[in-house]
């Protein structure tokens, strides 16, 4: 399905436009070095909360520290916890959804009954407590909220593998004589996918909102290393002043958000070619 | 000539919540090598039952109570799923009844064919393909080098039959279950893929298990022919023995509701049989037929017929000839 699959995604104007988004978020998280004028902790405390001018587009902070040389910086940050985190998840609840899916009977009920009870805990709060075990830091942090988030992936594929496995082309890839890790895998995976998919779009979305909310409470990136989370917690404290603290942020989270979003149903519709030829 | 395949006292049953469903209830057939059997019978009679029994793939709640299936002297229920795996695709294999869904959307018809051989044979990839195009020419596809690139949604129905057929047979099975392989199909496509199976069932000299409903096609394509009523085979014989002389009122009953080609028949109302199958989870007692049998007798109502011999060939389970 391979090329049949790139030339129809790259036919869908929109899913193109986020996919240029994304590009070039990864492009400024990778050449972060050569793009930033300014070292991103280099403080400068004779112009703090400078608003945006020819010298620092996006403006200072509070320390004097150009904004953007930062933003450019966090963008690195924030796209290794999203995707980091939402692999993660994403591994963990498609292998236990197939799983409990296909097989269903007791092993369904054990798998639903962890689903359940990790669902019991408040997500944040339980991330709260582990990372106050742990140390704070960037990998502790993908690690959690990966291990924290697989949920809904696992309910999402087990609803679909339901769904799938009475269909007549499961019973016919049965009948061929295919293994059951070819069925699960290679058959009815494949037709489940476009849901993860869209959830995993928005679990990297969910994930960069996770990373900023406990960098913002302290237990995520430490200063001085940027993320787009503890720009926008500074930001909070001179909101009232320095609307570009908390603007800039906003808008980098937005626009990647919605790069995955779009991104994530171009490759629902490439991926399942109903959809798109008919 | 030996048996093939011979199926004895098989019962499946539906474990549900309200109740025990016996779907197939005591069914044996015989199948004997490069002789195409026919099982017919209305809706929810249990043929599709039976079929899957067969390969082994009625999925919870049901289950295979009791009975054997055996294919070349070994017993398919009591074999290690690693085995029976073996054996699917390569010496058994199905045609399902809807073409749509029988494909997976998401591979190219050419993959889904080759995926047999990579599962079954040791061939390389070139001569898999090479393999798979040759097949698919065989079932009548069309220019098969575009057609192997292409997806399930973009065949018609009876091209996708087609898909089917080749996947069926590219391994040279001895057994062919086809589980309605015509109801979904236009009557111009039915007819086309009914004369392909019979130059296939030619040149391949397998056997064919032919599940439908419609007596026409039974009488097109079978050898010898199984009715079913209620879970239970009610008549068996060769393709003349129930054509000429059916004996059981359902075999009857199912004969004369095929409108005729005679124009002085076609004057008649077109006779039906009154009522419809039981339900499977509550059936009658007795005969399970007697509720819309015309000739039911006292006795009809209590006491299960068993299976009367007619000839070597002809067996009939009904009081009237008991």
């Amino acid at each position: 399905m391979g090329s049949d699959f790139v030339r129809r995604f790259f036919r869908d104007k929109v899913a193109v436009t986020g996919l240029i988004l994304v590009i070039a978020v990864f492009i400024v998280a990778i050449f972060a070095p050569y793009i930033a004028p300014y070292p991103p902790d280099a403080i400068d405390p004779s112009h703090p909360l400078q608003p945006p001018s020819i010298h620092h587009i996006m403006g200072t902070d509070s320390l004097g520290r150009d904004v953007f040389s930062r933003m450019v910086y966090g963008a690195r940050v924030s796209l290794l916890v999203g995707f980091v985190a939402v692999g993660i998840s994403t591994l963990i609840g498609t292998i236990l959804g197939a799983i409990a899916g296909y097989y269903g009977g007791w092993v369904d009920t054990i798998i639903m009954r962890f689903v359940d009870i990790m669902l019991c805990f408040p997500t944040f709060f339980l991330i709260l407590a582990v990372i106050a075990f742990l140390n704070p830091g960037i990998i502790n942090i993908m690690v959690v909220i990966g291990l924290t988030s697989w949920m809904g992936v696992a309910r999402l594929v087990r609803a679909e593998f339901l769904k799938l496995k009475s269909q007549e082309f499961t019973q016919a890839v049965v009948a061929v004589g295919a293994r059951d890790l070819r069925i699960i895998f290679k058959h009815i995976l494949p037709n489940a996918m476009a849901p993860v998919l869209v959830a995993a779009t928005l679990g990297v979305a969910g994930a960069v909102l996770t990373e900023s909310a406990l960098s913002f409470l302290g237990l995520g990136v430490q200063p001085p290393t940027p993320s787009w989370g503890n720009i926008l917690a500074e930001g909070k404290d001179n909101i009232e002043i320095a609307w570009w603290l908390s603007f800039y942020p906003g808008l980098a989270i937005l626009i990647t958000v919605l790069g995955y979003n779009l991104v994530g149903e171009g490759i629902r519709d490439a991926i399942d070619p109903r959809l798109k030829d008919e | 000539m030996n048996n093939l395949l011979a199926v004895k006292d098989l019962h499946t049953y539906f474990h549900l919540r309200n109740g025990v469903v016996k779907a197939v209830e005591g069914v044996s057939i015989e199948v004997k090598q490069g002789e195409v059997v026919g099982i017919v019978g209305e809706s929810g009679c249990g043929k599709s039952m039976t079929a899957l029994s067969i390969m082994r793939l009625i999925q919870p709640p049901g289950r295979i109570e009791k009975g054997e299936i055996i294919f070349k002297g070994r017993d398919l229920l009591k074999m290690e799923d690693e085995e029976l795996r073996k054996i699917r695709g390569s010496e058994i294999s199905m045609i399902f009844q809807e073409p749509m869904t029988a494909l997976n959307p998401v591979f190219t018809v050419g993959y889904q064919i080759e995926e047999v051989l990579k599962l079954h044979s040791e061939l390389g990839k070139e001569e898999r393909k090479s393999r798979v195009i040759e097949m698919m020419r065989k079932v009548g596809l069309p220019d098969p080098e575009k057609r192997y690139r292409e997806y399930p949604h973009q065949l018609s129905g009876g091209m996708r039959q087609r898909v089917m057929i080749a996947m069926a047979l590219i391994m040279n099975p001895s057994l062919v279950i086809a589980d309605e392989p015509t109801t979904a199909l236009d009557v111009t496509i039915q007819k086309q893929i009914l004369e392909l199976m019979k130059t296939l069932k030619r040149e391949y000299d397998m056997s064919l298990i032919f599940i439908t409903h419609d007596m026409g096609v039974v009488r097109e394509i079978s050898d010898r022919v199984y009715v079913m009523y209620a879970g239970k085979i009610v008549e068996e014989g060769s393709v003349e023995e129930i054509f000429e002389n059916p004996l059981h009122p359902y075999t009857v009953g199912l004969l004369d509701s095929i409108p005729s080609v005679n124009i002085e028949d076609r004057k008649k109302p077109l006779k039906s049989i009154e009522g419809s199958v039981p339900d499977p989870a509550n059936k009658p007692s007795g005969c399970p037929f007697h509720p819309r049998c015309e000739k039911a007798m006292d006795i009809c109502r209590n006491v299960e017929p068993p299976l009367v011999k007619i000839s070597e060939t002809h067996f009939v389970r009904c009081h009237l000839y008991g």
